[in-house]
């Protein structure tokens, strides 16, 4: 019986133990797991933060001296977040410039569904820490809205496991289910074809609000702050989005800075993973274009024309 | 060491392996000999200067325990009570000197200032021996007990020793009576493998709550006591009203984890707790709660001043239960608080008294859909809101920080926003997960103990379920953060 009992506290401790190290492998190859990893390099002085539009457009390996920090499936509260918690941890690095990748899809209602509750504080994001995955896992597993849409993502765009923004060579522009989202977009927003400034206040008062979080920290770290909006398939034919551009000018201010690409144009369909996402190519092609000739900005005062 | 740590988990393993190897588990002197320096090992680990006190104390009390026998023996019945009296007077000496001794020194200076008098008291850097409230009582107990014949002294001073020193107790409790703890001392323990699988459980299921249950609490109650003038007010309320959940989650937690220990070492420790948050009344609530401590100071203290105040009716029984549970919040501190802690409780046995509904407690009936009768229910949850509010006075750091507390309470805003916050949500399922678990585990010891019909007693079964609690351990507990409550008593 003293075997048994011993066999049984061993197995026990094995299962244990191959749970955890299978929970901490996935930490470490997903997403999250990078921003643990991620010490930034001195020479870096460029961040990239927000959701997947970003994740899947900027290779920081071909445009230099950024760090894209962007993860599928995030809010601009984890952007805002993954930001602070960056310039915290890596003291000596001298950062000029962030850029937030916001755009129209990033304030469509689906996005502001992902925070937990109506109501929820600053504090929610702050407890996302990012250097214990125990932690991590725990206080995904609280945003219980989001979990069930950002985590299968978050897998999906692992380096390792799904292949990140580096590898990601689908594409599904013509498939149904884009335009589905489409429709569902613009149902959500009254079912017109344009979305309204008024709207969008309405719909998205998180994200809107960690946007000027995102600002008002970059003020006081002396650091340029650019909205950029990555290259799209059509969705502009498929939308008006003259009511985010003007919430832009207004929630951000006349001088804020735009990098407008959501019209890039890409050579043909291979180059995107869907309607809103660049694939490995788009990115690639999209990444050395900006490498070579920066990014062509306008204030917001001009966005709006 | 705390039972929850990985240090402790190695040292018990090798704990476990030696005692239980063949050479060792056949003779009873040598596991006794083994546990007791192992014992002292883990005492020593977490305060090595106490070990001289706790060795000298065991020492002088098994000394006086052979006078006292010895003494019984030749008929010399003064002489016994005369050494029982010592033995009472220097246990409580012991605690008065390290627990109490500034505490009175204060409040006399206190009081002869208040009427004129000067008088300054510089106040003794005593450090106060971590257990000290735990091993006295036991220390206390064994020469009563000897006394009142309902026991034989130790066969052995590492017999008793091993009693005092016992490590999975020593610290938190509970606090086992003599009579219960030597008779299994002086046996050799085979390993018994059902008994060791039900203590693994106990200790899961401890840790659970703890870390869980507790430590998640804790982060809105700890914020409550300490910054609670910068809080609304619903905010402190709803910590009040969490509290007793907290402080049982933690207090059952160690328990458990102590009890389930001793389960695998082959003893069977003394039940702590009886599902408390099903008390209907204040009476019930106290004989559920903190047992070990409640019956002895029952045994001890309130059946002597029961008896001496029987003429006094009514009125004497009050006294002696008022006293009763005063000595039991002293005991948690030198402060007054705790002393108005008891005479709070105290008073909520008034209107059991007047209608004679003290001690007559009806055995709990199942009602509809296996749910509490409803009347049950509401006595159950008024009980609850009668103990959540004293915790008020249980936590307070003085007696005008209740004060303070109260009136910022009621005089302070209503701003109910922070329940949008999912982490401070969260202790509200737990609350009540806690509640339906006692519910339906009332017959049990623990929540998850085998006998449940969720499950079979197979193997696997119990594995799947230890993993999925160890996995929620992991992923939602504090790890390391909390420290127990009673190890500051």
């Amino acid at each position: 019986m003293l075997k048994k009992f011993i066999f049984l506290f061993l197995t026990f401790c094995l299962l244990y133990v191959s749970m955890m190290a299978a929970a901490k492998a996935f930490w470490v190859t997903t997403a999250p797991g990078r921003l643990e990893r991620n010490v930034i390099d001195k020479d870096v002085h460029t961040l990239v933060i927000g959701p997947s539009n970003g994740e899947h457009a900027w290779n920081d390996s071909i445009i230099p001296h950024s760090c894209n920090l962007c993860n599928s499936g995030v809010s601009l509260g984890v952007g805002y977040n993954s930001l602070k918690w960056v310039m915290e941890y890596n003291d000596d690095i001298h950062i000029d410039t962030v850029i937030v990748c916001a755009g129209f899809a990033s304030f469509i209602y689906l996005e502001d569904k992902k925070l937990p509750i109506p109501g929820a504080s600053e504090e929610i994001f702050s407890i996302l820490d990012y250097k214990n995955f125990l932690k991590f896992y725990s206080t995904k597993l609280s945003f219980w809205k989001s979990s069930f849409t950002s985590l299968p993502l978050w897998w999906f765009s692992s380096r390792k496991l799904g292949g990140g923004y580096h590898y990601i060579d689908r594409e599904k522009v013509n498939h149904p289910r884009s335009y589905d989202i489409i429709n569902a977009i613009i149902k959500s927003f009254g079912g017109k074809y344009g979305v309204t400034e008024k709207k969008l206040y309405e719909k998205c008062s998180y994200q809107i609000s960690y946007l000027r979080k995102i600002k008002e920290y970059c003020d006081s770290h002396h650091m340029t702050l650019i909205i950029l909006s990555t290259p799209v398939y059509k969705y502009h034919e498929l939308l008006d989005d003259t009511g985010y551009r003007q919430m832009m000018r207004n929630v951000l201010g006349d001088s804020a800075l735009i990098a407008d690409y959501s019209r890039f144009h890409l050579p043909d369909l291979t180059y995107y993973g869907d309607l809103e996402h660049t694939n490995y190519k788009g990115a690639r092609y999209f990444s050395h274009h900006i490498a070579k000739e920066g990014l062509k900005l306008q204030y917001a005062i001009d966005y709006i024309k | 060491m705390v039972v929850n740590s990985i240090n402790f988990l190695l040292f018990f393993i090798v704990v476990f392996l030696v005692y239980y190897m063949p050479v060792v588990s056949q003779r009873k002197n040598l596991q006794n000999i083994w546990i007791l320096i192992t014992s002292y090992f883990f005492y020593g680990f977490v305060d090595w200067k106490m070990l001289p006190l706790l060795f000298s104390v065991t020492v002088v009390f098994y000394l006086l325990g052979a006078w006292l026998k010895a003494s019984m023996n030749s008929n010399k019945s003064r002489l016994a009570s005369r050494i029982t009296t010592l033995g009472v007077v220097l246990g409580v000496g012991l605690l008065l000197y390290f627990k109490y001794l500034n505490f009175f020194a204060d409040s006399f200076a206190s009081l002869l200032q208040a009427v004129g008098i000067s008088a300054s008291w510089s106040t003794l850097n005593i450090v106060l021996p971590i257990g000290v409230s735990f091993f006295t009582f036991k220390l206390i107990s064994y020469v009563i007990e000897i006394h009142r014949e309902r026991i034989q002294p130790a066969e052995s001073f590492i017999e008793f020793a091993t009693y005092i020193a016992f490590f999975p107790t020593i610290l938190s409790g509970p606090i086992d009576r003599p009579n219960k703890f030597l008779p299994q001392l002086r046996k050799n323990h085979q390993f018994d493998y059902n008994l060791a699988v039900d203590g693994c459980q106990q200790i899961l299921w401890g840790i659970f709550t703890k870390m869980v249950i507790a430590d998640t609490i804790a982060l809105i109650t700890t914020e409550a006591w300490t910054n609670f003038s910068s809080k609304d007010a619903s905010y402190l309320l709803y910590a009040v009203l969490l509290s007793p959940v907290q402080v049982y989650a933690d207090f059952d937690g160690y328990s458990n984890m102590a009890i389930g220990v001793g389960k695998i070492l082959g003893f069977n420790v003394t039940k702590n707790f009886n599902h408390p948050l099903l008390a209907r009344n204040v009476s019930e609530y106290w004989r559920r709660w903190h047992m070990s401590l409640t019956s002895w100071i029952t045994d001890y203290v309130f059946m002597p001043l029961n008896i001496a105040f029987r003429n006094l009716a009514t009125l004497g029984l009050f006294l002696a239960i008022c006293i009763n549970l005063v000595v039991i919040g002293l005991w948690h501190g030198a402060n007054w608080t705790y002393a108005l802690f008891g005479f709070y409780h105290s008073l909520l046995f008034i209107p059991l008294i007047c209608f004679g509904k003290f001690g007559k407690n009806k055995k709990l009936k199942q009602g509809r859909w296996g749910l509490p009768l409803m009347k049950d229910l509401a006595m159950m949850i008024l009980t609850y809101v009668l103990v959540a509010f004293g915790q008020v006075i249980f936590f307070a750091t003085d007696v005008p920080s209740i004060s303070s507390f109260i009136s910022t309470v009621a005089s302070g805003s209503w701003n109910m926003s922070f329940l949008f916050d999912i982490s401070t949500l969260l202790p509200i399922p737990m609350a009540i997960f806690l509640f339906c678990l006692d519910w339906t585990s009332r017959k049990k010891e623990f929540a998850i103990q085998r006998a449940s019909r969720i499950y079979t007693n197979k193997t696997i079964n119990i594995l799947i379920l230890d993993l999925f609690i160890a996995l929620i351990v992991a992923f939602f507990g504090y790890n390391g953060q909390g420290s127990f409550i009673y190890f500051n008593f």
